[in-house]
């Protein structure tokens, strides 16, 4: 197992820093995700990684020894690229063999271990195909497979899902996961798919152009992101301007009420700060069907409503302040309907 | 290629209609006969103009080959004498070998420097674009440029001949090796190579950015040094624009005549120069042989063209076939 | 993209050189008038002699009526242009076909459309010029541009084709879907859309009709000179590092300069003009 570090990992195109002063540690065996959207650099960083990039400045290191110096075929990765870039000359034997067969291994004694990784994609018995005989998903984890075979140290995968359709995300997902953790191989992909990052990652960093914005565990960055532009890319989510009320931090003044915290906040600035609260946390209800919730409940106007099987999007003000809300119910209310709208405290998340 | 699969597809499938079977078949029959319509005539243009001004030639020249020269009071038609009187001159085998020797090593050279610029060129170089626009620029003059400045260089009294006197390695003309007008044929091999290197460079060029850097990278991830992943990875990519440059260049420098006529020996020469040079004897009942000349001239590099072409789809189905 | 390895930088810096540096002795020879062995430079310029030779010497000669450069270039670019329309006109609707229908024998018609560039052009040649004088075109320019006509087609075909390739029928239909037309869809869709693409494959067309000497030499019989016929019969009978001979070297070479000029900026790739002519077709992923 190998821990990856980079320092101060500097580089650019034409004198246009891409990725500027860098630092990130992935702790050995785990699956690390990078966030963020095109253009943030995190190809860039993956490529630097593999050694196929040099930094301009900086240092990457593996077990904290740097690799700098060191060519991509020495490094002990694999990686798998985007379009799965399969060698279209050769079959699927020959191209999960290849890595064995640059160490001078013979294609007949190589055999056994590409069977061994060839089962454990589940692709036994397309040995002879060809590459386009192969469908996307099996293409995919032909990829997979040769870059595993040589039991790399790390192992790289570029946007691994974003060019399967809906149904194969799934299995790949759960099949990169179980291979993952089989190996126990330190692995870092990136993508611009939150869903894909928070379900795939043991641990994630949200990238934007100018550096790692949050990086943790792939709940908290959901759940407590550090600041509006995370929120935001992290999917749907409410950003509330409030200020505290009183001196206890246990609630918090808003435009159109009080809302009462699940636990005592230390964070936030003093006087200004914004509520973050993720649109499937809030719910919406009937006016008077549960009086209980009286607290943090308020009442709001449907502006629009959207069914999305299973989900129904409403749009909803309060007071002049427009929220998005995900609700889960078999009922839908109709766009002017008044309705109970309650912000759960233990969801409340006060920006940092 | 794969929008006209596509096209092609549409066009074949039955066409539904809701008219009832009759009025459809009509439809469809109508459509059949006015996509025949538009290739026809869409293709007769150029291949009309092809058959009367490219075949029409080649079968004047066979036709005349073979004793039919009314104009030359020549109509032994049909005889194969002038082509036995070629075969059996020695000067015919003589160029022969020397219209292959010129063609081959030149052809072998520029493909192997070309391929090696193209890839040094496909990776991460300052200036790349001037460099490119400076490795085109012999593709876009004629040959006779090239003629010109290998003369410049390489005569005995040349640049190279004079800057290899100032330095002290020679002291006089005759010190210097003969390049032009020499059966070694070298002042000959640099013009083409002058062309060529830049011409298969761009072919290459083409390909590779085609091909992209996507499979040397993975290779390299997946152990292969540089050398490694562009003899197992990029070089059976880019295989089919390599044997393409390469073809073209080698059918080229096998019919070539102004070169070798300009800068090679008076004897021996290639083919093409031996062939105008019969055409242009003074006894004109015996122009057919040079019909002949160039006739042989024709089949001699199709014969190899055509080789060359089924060696490489014998390798190409060896590996697989893709 | 890797970078490129310090051996690699010295081999691309000596091709470099190799391919432009013979282009220096002779602009330095078209402005010499005596350059005796051994000397590296000229031991006598031009503009030292200038009006004092009996006759006008180097480029005063190349630029006076006596030298013929004024008809050979005036043939040249006439030839040329001619040449050019021709092909592409002839060309096109092949072109069209060829990138938007799958037909029977079209693989005999992509490889016939393409023999001109493989097959010996003096056959081609010698032929042509019995065939020319049976029908009295010989030593014409009709005779000319017509021989043209044989190495500049395929290349025509060729760059036009792609470009129809490129071309998504979904353009023309979604124009017809929003009013226009089959002729103005053509007109203000096709044409404006293929419009580089047919520049390029004239510009292309008119460089191989600049470039031709053997077919000119043939069909011509001498009797009118385009700029390649000239230089032949002047490095033919000049000395190595004759003065009119590098002058006119440098002339012959203007139109390849403007073409990749234009071509550069045309297509804003230097790959294109390889992509475009005879590269065989790649595509990036075999998915």
């Amino acid at each position: 197992m190998t821990e990856i570090v980079l320092n101060g990992v500097t580089v650019g195109y034409d004198a246009e820093p891409v990725v500027n002063e860098l630092d990130l540690r992935v702790e050995a065996g785990t699956l690390f995700g990078l966030l963020g959207p095109s253009g943030c650099g995190k190809t860039t960083i993956l490529r630097m990684i593999a050694g196929l990039l040099e930094p301009d400045s900086g240092e990457i290191l593996f077990d904290g020894t740097s690799v700098l110096h060191i060519p991509p075929e020495r490094r002990r990765i694999g990686m798998v690229f985007q379009q799965h870039v399969l060698f279209p000359h050769m079959t699927v034997e020959e191209n999960v063999a290849f890595g064995l067969r640059m160490q001078g291994v013979r294609l007949r004694d190589a055999r056994p271990r590409v069977n061994e990784v060839l089962d454990l994609v589940q692709l036994s018995g397309y040995n002879r195909r060809f590459p386009k005989q192969l469908s996307g998903g099996q293409q995919q984890r032909v990829a997979l497979a040769r870059a595993v075979v040589t039991d790399p140290v790390v192992l790289l995968l570029d946007e691994p899902l974003s060019n399967l359709d809906a149904r194969l995300r799934d299995d790949m997902r759960s099949l990169l996961r179980d291979v993952q953790k089989r190996l126990n191989i330190t692995t870092v992909f990136v993508t611009h798919d939150q869903t894909e990052a928070i379900e795939l990652s043991d641990r994630m960093a949200v990238l934007f152009t100018d550096g790692i914005a949050q990086e943790g565990p792939p709940q908290e960055v959901f759940e407590h992101p550090v600041n509006a532009q995370v929120a935001r890319f992290l999917g749907s989510t409410n950003l509330i301007p409030a200020r505290w009320c009183g001196d206890g931090k246990t609630c918090i003044e808003t435009q159109f009420g009080t809302l009462v915290l699940g636990a005592l906040e230390t964070r936030g600035s003093e006087y200004e700060l914004t509520v973050s609260i993720r649109c499937e946390y809030i719910t919406v209800n009937s006016i008077g069907s549960h009086g209980d919730q009286s607290h943090n409940t308020f009442r709001g106007i449907i502006d629009d409503s959207l069914y999305k099987g299973g989900l129904i999007f409403y749009r909803i003000s309060i007071e002049g302040v427009s929220l998005e809300v995900i609700d889960r119910s078999d009922r839908q209310f109709v766009p002017g309907a008044e309705v109970a709208v309650h912000f759960p405290p233990e969801h409340l998340w006060i920006m940092p | 290629m794969r929008r006209s699969d596509n096209v092609g597809t549409r066009a074949a499938a039955p066409i539904p209609t809701d008219h009832g079977g009759r009025v459809g078949l009509d439809i469809v029959r109508r459509r059949v006969v006015r996509r025949r319509l538009a290739i026809l005539l869409g293709l007769a243009p150029a291949i009309g103009v092809l058959l009367v001004l490219f075949v029409g030639p080649l079968i004047v020249a066979l036709v005349q080959s073979l004793g039919y020269a009314p104009i030359y009071r020549v109509r032994a038609f049909p005889t194969f004498e002038y082509y036995a009187t070629v075969l059996v001159s020695p000067r015919f085998r003589t160029a022969v070998v020397y219209t292959m020797y010129y063609a081959v090593v030149p052809t072998i050279i520029s493909t192997a420097l070309g391929v090696a610029l193209a890839v040094a060129l496909n990776r991460r170089i300052r200036h790349a674009r001037v460099l490119s626009f400076f490795f085109r620029l012999p593709l876009v003059v004629p040959y006779l440029v090239g003629a010109a400045m290998v003369g410049a260089l390489f005569a005995g009294g040349g640049l190279v001949a004079r800057v290899l006197y100032a330095i002290g390695v020679i002291e006089s003309t005759g010190e210097f090796p003969r390049i032009l007008f020499s059966a070694g044929g070298w002042g000959v091999m640099l013009v083409y190579l002058f062309k060529q290197v830049p011409f298969t460079f761009i072919i290459v060029s083409a390909v590779l950015a085609g091909v992209g850097s996507e499979y040397e990278e993975v290779a390299r991830t997946l152990g292969a040094s540089k050398t490694k992943a562009f003899r197992y990875v990029v070089l059976p990519r880019i295989m089919p624009g390599v044997v393409t440059s390469s073809l073209l260049v080698f059918a080229f420098n096998f019919q070539s005549y102004e070169i070798p006529y300009l800068l090679g020996a008076t004897f021996p020469t290639t083919l093409p120069v031996e062939a105008l040079r019969r055409f242009n004897v003074p006894d004109v009942t015996r122009r057919p042989e040079a019909m002949a000349y160039i006739m042989l001239i024709t089949v001699l590099s199709g014969i190899v063209l055509f080789l060359y072409l089924r060696a490489y789809r014998r390798w190409e189905r060896s590996r697989g076939g893709v | 993209m890797v970078r490129l390895s310090p051996a690699g930088r010295v081999f691309v810096i000596a091709m470099f050189l190799v391919f432009s540096l013979p282009f220096l002795p002779l602009i330095l020879a078209s402005f010499a008038f005596r350059w005796h062995w051994p000397e590296l430079l000229p031991t006598q310029w031009l503009w030292d002699v200038r009006g004092t030779t009996p006759y006008p010497v180097g480029w005063d000669y190349l630029f006076s009526p006596i030298s013929g450069l004024g008809p050979a270039f005036g043939n040249t670019v006439v030839i040329g242009i001619a040449t050019a329309i021709l092909a592409v006109a002839v060309s096109l609707p092949a072109a069209r076909v060829l990138a938007r229908y799958r037909f029977r024998g079209k693989a005999v018609v992509e490889f016939f459309l393409l023999v001109p560039v493989i097959v010996p052009q003096i056959a081609v040649g010698m032929g042509m010029l019995l065939l020319f004088m049976r029908i009295g075109i010989a030593r014409t320019y009709t005779g000319i541009i017509l021989a043209h006509l044989v190495p500049t087609i395929p290349y025509a075909v060729r760059i036009m084709t792609a470009v129809f390739q490129n071309l998504d029928p979904q353009y023309e239909e979604q124009a017809r879907t929003l009013g226009a037309g089959r002729l103005t869809a053509f007109t203000r869709i096709i044409i404006p859309m293929v419009m580089p693409g047919l520049a390029t494959a004239f510009l292309f067309s008119f460089l191989i009709s600049s470039n031709v000497f053997l077919l000119t030499f043939l069909i011509s019989g001498g009797r009118l000179q385009t700029l390649p016929t000239m230089l032949f019969s002047h490095i033919e009978s000049g000395a190595a590092l004759d003065a009119t001979t590098a002058g006119l070297v440098l002339i012959v070479s203007v139109p390849g300069l403007v073409f990749l000029i234009i071509a550069d900026w045309l297509t804003g790739d230097h790959t294109a003009l390889g992509r475009t002519s005879m590269a065989p077709s790649t595509r990036k992923n075999s998915v």
